[in-house]
């Protein structure tokens, strides 16, 4: 009788706690944690993180009650922590930092980003990382190391229409880029000027048939250096106009210049056929991508001009696949701690 | 006339008092002495100065060069305290208001940018105020008589920012903004959220942004430096504010006794290098895209490229739409060829996260460090500076003659060879 007592006692309080810590929500935000740059308010012992009062039934709280409401703190100022790391960089006092000249140097930058790399590919990459490939073999690479520890977790298809536009490579290019788009290359608006019309006629004619003799594994050595001698000359004439075009046109066609070079990278490769054949992208679903990935040695490649909304519908099945594969990976891990307690 | 004549011109006038453009009222006075605040009423492209003891009205748009002091009819006082000298954490180079009628409330206006502070000086009694800034209304209860609470706000593009000659997928700034109650107490209201504020070094700092909206209030030890008296008199007497002041009254002696856009050529043509960054920082702010381009593409000195760089970046970050009107009056008026009022544009921006990552982007930078046109060359080193600091010691001068130029370039070029991220 009196267990039974204590026990109904016991959860009476944890049911008021819970509604205290309803109302204490409801009518104040939690704490947040301090701003990362903020040039009023520098951390200082003397005047540490205020807190706004706590009253009404709050003040009648369990000793298991608190501990609900720190897990509960917990969870949202990790929720704000990490939107707020998200954001950090797309702030006005970011920009007015770099005016100042007082910014990380670039080699601070990418090793602060790459200590966040994976929360920001799983959650609101720029669409940069995405095209770039950076945040799909960021997610790649988690769900490698990830399987091994997780339980069942639901498949995400994946349709067959978004992997035939997505590039993969060994490491040592960028993978089959325009090769597989010979036949309708997507010339920026500047390079369809006339200035540069016999380069592109050669390119449009020597990259189709490279394309072919790469896909039965042997490319013709003339052939290809004609198209590397043709690319050479178009950019050395997009640098000669540099003047003459506006910044945002002269980085579009300098991109897909870049992407002719590792055109005639890749189809230098000995098994280029391979890209073809055995190194498509394969899979009904993103695990089985993740299998196949894995078991070829492949990475993702950037998304040659026209493919980015491909790019970007993987990236979100990925980001699906990977967040619930990590939810379950926590609860095997819970259920053997708890096993180890027994 | 006819009655259906009557009627319906009674008609058209009603209709327009009842949804046309609001009146303007008077609703105070300036105490500033003549040319500290100037005003451009709705619709109307010209600054007027604005006399001490001249009406203030409502709707129009009240600049203060960089300081002024207005009283309200119903006990209320306002001060602008922009800081050109760059002693704010936040950048309040400029500050703009635009006064609104309401019956509901002791003052109602718009902070358009930069820093003001709003005190209840009747003898008893609280009084309401409500403070609209981007997208926000705040309601600011200034609980006891001798309460002054200041509201600052300033935007940036963020870094990224595409800028598009249609305008479309145009993108919008981020602002920043803070509250901080000076004297007295003050609750502001920002939606269903309340919070009662005290000045320092009580919880008196309240700070907001476009991305994650407010943060919990928190404390600071002491007021900032910026928050000095209303008076120019009473002000620290050190040499420098001495210079400073002096320079505030000749600049406002030419608005007074010219214009807004005379003083600002006067004291971009002085051989004082402090007149010449006041200058470009004024032209920003009254929108004299002339003089700050010129500013940007024809600068006195290399000094002078720094503050200009960073005014343009100021003027952008005000409201959407800025960069296209920077595009046009570059194109139209400057006559810049397009390619070339795109790239500066864009220059005035900063490079996104990805961007940095590609050696495409220094090899751009680098070649525009020999462009033809000024303001390019001027924005380009402006960048590198920033991104490549093993760079800084390199001579060169965006300002420079052409052999100088050459070997700066040639320089940066061996540094940062083509195809290579920079040196770390």
């Amino acid at each position: 009788m009196k267990r039974i007592t204590f026990a109904l006692s016991f959860f009476g309080l944890l049911l008021l706690a819970s509604a205290a810590d309803a109302q204490l929500f409801r009518r104040r935000p939690p704490v947040a944690p301090p701003p990362p740059s903020n040039a009023y308010t520098k951390p200082s012992p003397s005047s540490p993180t205020p807190t706004a009062p706590v009253v009404g039934p709050a003040a009648v709280i369990t000793s298991s009650g608190q501990y609900m409401l720190d897990v509960q703190r917990a969870y949202l100022m990790q929720e704000q922590v990490k939107r707020s790391k998200l954001d950090t960089r797309r702030k006005a006092y970011e920009e007015w930092l770099y005016e100042r000249a007082v910014t990380p140097t670039p080699e601070e930058f990418r090793e602060e980003d790459r200590q966040e790399q994976l929360r920001r590919s799983q959650i609101d990459p720029p669409l940069t990382e995405i095209w770039s490939a950076k945040a799909l073999n960021d997610l790649l690479l988690d769900m490698q190391r990830a399987s091994s520890t997780s339980s069942y977790v639901p498949p995400v298809p994946i349709d067959d229409s978004i992997l035939k536009h997505i590039n993969v490579t060994t490491g040592r290019s960028p993978g089959l880029g325009l090769v597989r788009s010979a036949d309708r290359l997507p010339w920026p608006y500047v390079l369809q000027g006339a200035y540069y019309q016999d380069e592109r006629s050669k390119v449009d004619k020597l990259l189709p048939a490279l394309a072919r003799q790469a896909e039965r594994g042997m490319v013709s050595a003339v052939t290809l250096r004609e198209f590397m001698d043709a690319v050479r000359t178009l950019e050395s004439k997009l640098r000669a106009s540099i003047q003459d075009i506006s910044s945002t046109q002269y980085v579009e066609a300098k991109r897909f210049v870049t992407q002719l070079h590792d055109a005639a990278d890749i189809l230098q490769e000995p098994n280029v056929g391979n890209y073809f054949t055995r190194w498509q992208p394969k899979g009904n679903s993103v695990e089985e991508l993740v299998q196949f990935m894995t078991a070829q040695g492949l990475k993702f490649a950037p998304a040659t001009i026209g493919d980015e909304p491909y790019y970007t519908a993987l990236h979100r099945a990925m980001a699906n696949y990977d967040i619930a594969l990590h939810k379950s990976g926590s609860r095997s891990m819970a259920s053997k701690r708890g096993s180890y307690r027994r | 006339m006819s009655r259906r004549s009557i009627l319906f011109v009674f008609f058209v006038v009603t209709c327009s008092n009842v949804f046309g453009e609001e009146k303007r009222v008077a609703v105070g006075k300036c105490l500033s002495p003549t040319g500290m605040i100037v005003r451009r009423e709705k619709g109307n492209a010209a600054w007027q100065v604005v006399r001490i003891a001249e009406p203030i009205f409502t709707e129009d748009l009240l600049l203060a060069l960089p300081l002024g002091v207005l009283r309200f009819d119903n006990d209320m006082r306002m001060s602008f305290l922009a800081d050109m000298d760059g002693r704010s954490p936040f950048p309040a180079i400029d500050s703009a208001v635009r006064i609104h009628a309401n019956k509901e409330v002791d003052l109602d206006f718009t902070l358009d940018r930069g820093r003001v502070a709003f005190s209840n000086v009747k003898k008893r009694g609280a009084a309401k105020v409500l403070v609209r800034f981007h997208d926000q209304v705040w309601a600011v209860n200034l609980k006891e008589p001798n309460t002054r609470v200041a509201v600052e706000i300033y935007g940036r593009c963020p870094r990224g920012a595409i800028f598009s000659r249609d305008g479309k997928n145009s993108h919008s700034p981020v602002f920043d903004a803070v509250v901080i109650v000076m004297t007295g107490r003050a609750a502001v209201r920002i939606g269903n959220e309340e919070h009662l504020l005290h000045p320092p070094p009580k919880l008196c700092f309240l700070h907001w942004d476009s991305i994650d909206g407010a943060e919990t209030p928190r404390r600071l030890p002491k007021l900032p430096d910026w928050s000095e008296p209303d008076d120019l008199g009473k002000l620290k007497v050190g040499l420098k504010f001495r210079q400073k002041i002096q320079r505030l009254q000749q600049f406002r002696k030419l608005v007074v006794g010219q214009s807004v856009s005379a003083a600002v050529e006067t004291f971009l043509e002085s051989n004082d290098p402090a007149k010449r960054r006041f200058a470009v920082y004024a032209a920003a702010a009254a929108d004299d895209l002339r003089h700050l381009t010129q500013a940007l593409n024809q600068p006195k000195d290399t000094d002078l490229c720094e503050d200009a760089v960073r005014a343009v970046r100021h003027w952008l970050g005000r409201a959407p739409g800025q960069d296209l009107r920077l595009y046009r009056h570059l194109t139209t008026a400057e006559k810049f060829k397009p390619s070339h009022a795109e790239t500066i544009v864009q220059l005035a921006h900063s490079f996104a996260a990805e961007d940095i990552r590609q050696p495409a982007t220094y090899e751009l930078l680098t070649a525009y460090l020999r462009h033809d046109v000024t303001a390019i060359r001027v924005l380009a080193y402006w960048h590198l500076y920033r991104l490549v600091p093993k760079g800084r010691d390199i001579k060169y001068d965006p300002l420079g003659d052409k052999e100088t130029i050459e070997a700066g370039y040639k320089a940066w070029k061996k540094l940062i060879p083509d195809g290579q991220l920079p040196p770390t």
